[in-house]
């Protein structure tokens, strides 16, 4: 059986190396069927102490779900070879639209069923439109299997393959996962992959990301909005202008060649930046982004400095709020980040701006957009800290592989239950996060981080917890699934959490002094445990 | 799986693409009644790695039973698997899924009156080796293996989706 709890370092580095907030499973898959993982009935939610519940809100389904990315940034490269073993780049394509998935050959349910999809959509959609299918598992697709496979759904469809490096560099600047999974079957192994597919505009710009099972009458519609929209507007009215340069701009015929190819000075550098924070709220803020340069390589360094602009589109004459960034690691020593800490003075729009200087100047800057929500449905700073029951030691009798996917759980963190600490009125910090199964690229060691600063800080309580309903696949627990995703256990709920990890930090009076989304530094975490002891 | 339960029917009724089979006595747990509706598999060549075949699976039965295998002349190997997604789906507004990934089913239960629909991006059968190519309008023989009512047999239409 395939399960492992960890999952195999090169994976683990792929989906690192992955720039997208992916969907990276990470080790085993579960295997048949086998009895649930009961913890005792959580008591009934002891009404909160009086904090609210923020009920996760179900993602829309259909033609109402938003797809689009925004802003509509040039599509990132594809130089690959195709099915006649030919290289192939995307801009060889400008001037229709294109779709674009991942998938593998011996896959035998989703990418017929992609292929399938996009086949019966273009049946409804006038004109023409390029479709692109890029192997992940390049060790079994070579061109010519490549050339097989496409060519029996529909001459002109385009099959590209590489090497296991181009590969990895494609899927990760479109932030597509992947990863090899020992099943068992006869047919030899399985790849776990992004489905999505991507819909790049005539202009060669990627405007649409579409969940794997949408169906041909999305696909055709979002394809067909396209040829309605104004022409030459299909973007935001004006895309913040520091966005081209992460690409050259669409009609730049070397597109994706952003560096000059002569020695010298280099200018600077084409900077994506990716906003990883799902919750951004009106009102005190912290969000974190990533930065990397176009070959997937790491920005945010310690010697480099952030600084940050965000703008109000909603509210021009507002004074734009500047901040400096903050250097934190995700990985220490490796995958890195930049956390702006702000006071959003109104909900709706943002264009914002990072600008990155090194010790020899300027590094370059990039634009992103986001929308501040009204409320957000984490309970914010200030707010009682929901009651709930978590699973501790003693409801497993003291079996910490039945309650943590940790390959070595910390019996300190599953001494106590939330809603028994909150009664006690005793500060702890509660993490919520799956070592084994956290399916962002926020994912790095945190726990291991977590435990020493637990070892810092002897009088504070830590709890931690699997943010999903898990199931004991026999001495080795996995998540249960649930519609698109795992599904998410009920103190997750309770908390509001839309991603993994999280960290809230509780005071004495039950009060969340500090929450963390996905990256946290260790010096936030100490600050913030330093806050709610009164030190 | 008890050996009161264990009581397999061999052959089976074909009719057309709805197939009925039932066992009345030997399972003190009431019994298993399987019905097969509306079985395809999707238009493949046969130089592809795998095919793959649909089917809605209904059991009128007092008594759960299950799908624990299959085998077909189209094929080297058939197994039941089960495409999943993995992770969390897209955070804030993104329209991206979860990672989808695959896994082996080795037993799959279909519920006492109840029914499990094998679907695309869902259950499936899936052909290892295909000794033929799928045509459009051909159909393909299956034999699906029930823990309780024994090895049923089904035509699948070839579609294209």
């Amino acid at each position: 059986m395939a399960a492992s709890p960890r999952p195999a370092a090169p994976t683990r580095l792929a989906l690192l190396t992955a720039l997208a907030l992916g969907f990276a499973a990470l080790a085993g898959i579960a295997i048949g069927t086998v009895a649930w993982l009961s913890f005792p009935a959580p008591a009934p939610p002891s009404s909160t102490s009086g904090g609210a519940i923020w009920p996760v809100s179900p993602t829309p389904e259909g033609l109402d779900r938003d797809t689009a990315v925004r802003p509509a940034v040039p599509a990132p490269p594809l130089r690959l070879t195709d099915q006649e073993g030919r290289p192939f780049d995307l801009p060889s394509l400008r001037g229709r639209p294109v779709l674009v998935f991942f998938g593998y050959t011996h896959c035998p349910d989703v990418c017929p069923t992609n292929l399938a999809d996009v086949r019966d959509a273009l049946k409804l959609v006038d004109g023409e439109v390029g479709v692109v299918f890029v192997t992940i598992d390049p060790a079994r697709d070579d061109a010519a299997a490549m050339k097989q496979y496409v060519d029996y759904y529909q001459a002109g469809y385009i099959g590209l393959t590489g090497t296991e490096d181009e590969i990895r560099a494609a899927a990760g600047a479109w932030g597509v996962s992947y990863a090899k999974v020992e099943t068992g079957s006869a047919s030899g192994y399985a790849m776990a992959h992004t489905a999505d597919t991507f819909l790049v505009d005539a202009e060669g710009r990627l405007r649409h990301r579409i969940w794997f099972g949408a169906g041909p009458e999305i696909l055709a519609a979002r394809v067909n909005a396209l040829a309605t929209e104004a022409p030459a507007t299909p973007g935001p009215a004006s895309p913040p202008a520091t966005t081209p340069a992460a690409w050259p701009p669409p009609s730049t015929p070397a597109a994706s060649t952003p560096a000059p190819p002569s020695a010298g000075p280099s200018p600077a550098t084409a900077v994506r930046v990716r906003l990883e924070s799902a919750v951004v709220r009106a009102g005190p803020n912290r969000i974190v982004v990533t930065v990397s340069d176009p070959d997937n390589r790491e920005l945010a360094k310690p010697d480099v400095a952030a600084s940050f602009t965000f703008r109000s589109t909603d509210d021009p004459a507002l004074a734009p709020v500047e901040v400096t960034g903050i250097f934190i690691w995700v990985v220490r020593g490796g995958k890195a980040a930049y956390v702006a800490e702000m006071t959003l003075p109104r909900p709706g729009g943002y264009d914002a701006t990072i600008t990155l200087d090194g010790p020899a100047g300027r590094v370059g800057s990039a634009g992103f957009t986001m929308v501040a929500r009204e409320q957000s449905p984490t309970p914010p700073i200030g707010a009682m800290a929901p009651s709930v029951r978590t699973p501790v030691a003693a409801d497993v009798g003291g079996n910490l592989q039945l309650l943590s996917s940790d390959v070595f759980p910390d019996l300190r963190f599953y001494e106590h239950s939330v809603d028994e600490l909150l009664a006690a009125g005793r500060p702890f910090v509660f993490t919520i996060y799956s070592p084994a199964f956290c399916p962002t690229t926020a994912c790095g060691p945190l726990l291991r981080y977590m435990k020493e600063i637990a070892t810092e800080f002897p009088a504070m309580t830590f709890v931690h917890a699997e943010p999903y309903v898990m199931r004991d696949m026999g001495g080795r627990i996995q998540p249960e699934y649930e519609g698109n995703g795992y599904a998410w256990a009920s103190w997750s709920q309770a908390y509001g959490i839309p991603v993994e990890p999280y960290v809230f930090v509780v005071g004495a009076d039950g009060r969340i002094v500090a929450s963390f989304e996905l990256i946290v530094g260790s010096d936030e975490i100490r600050a913030a445990i330093r806050t709610a002891t009164g030190e | 799986m008890t050996p009161a339960c264990s009581f397999a029917r061999r052959g089976g009724l074909l009719l057309a693409a709805l197939v009925i089979a039932s066992v009345a006595t030997g399972c003190s747990s009431g019994s298993a009644s399987i019905k097969v509706a509306d079985p395809w598999a999707r238009a493949s060549s046969a130089t592809a790695a795998a095919g793959a075949a649909y089917m809605k699976i209904e059991n009128a039965g007092s008594a759960a039973d299950a799908l624990i295998g299959a085998s077909s002349p189209a094929a080297t190997t058939v197994e039941v698997h089960e495409t999943v997604a993995l992770g969390s789906p897209a955070p804030a507004a993104s329209g991206g899924g979860s990672m989808m990934g695959m896994q082996p089913i080795k037993r799959l239960e279909i519920p006492a009156g109840g029914s499990v629909e094998l679907k695309p991006g869902s259950y499936h059968i899936m052909l290892i080796g295909l000794k033929q190519d799928l045509k459009v309008g051909d159909t393909i023989e299956i034999t699906l293996t029930f823990e309780k009512v024994g090895e049923i047999k089904v035509s699948a239409a070839v579609r294209e989706s």
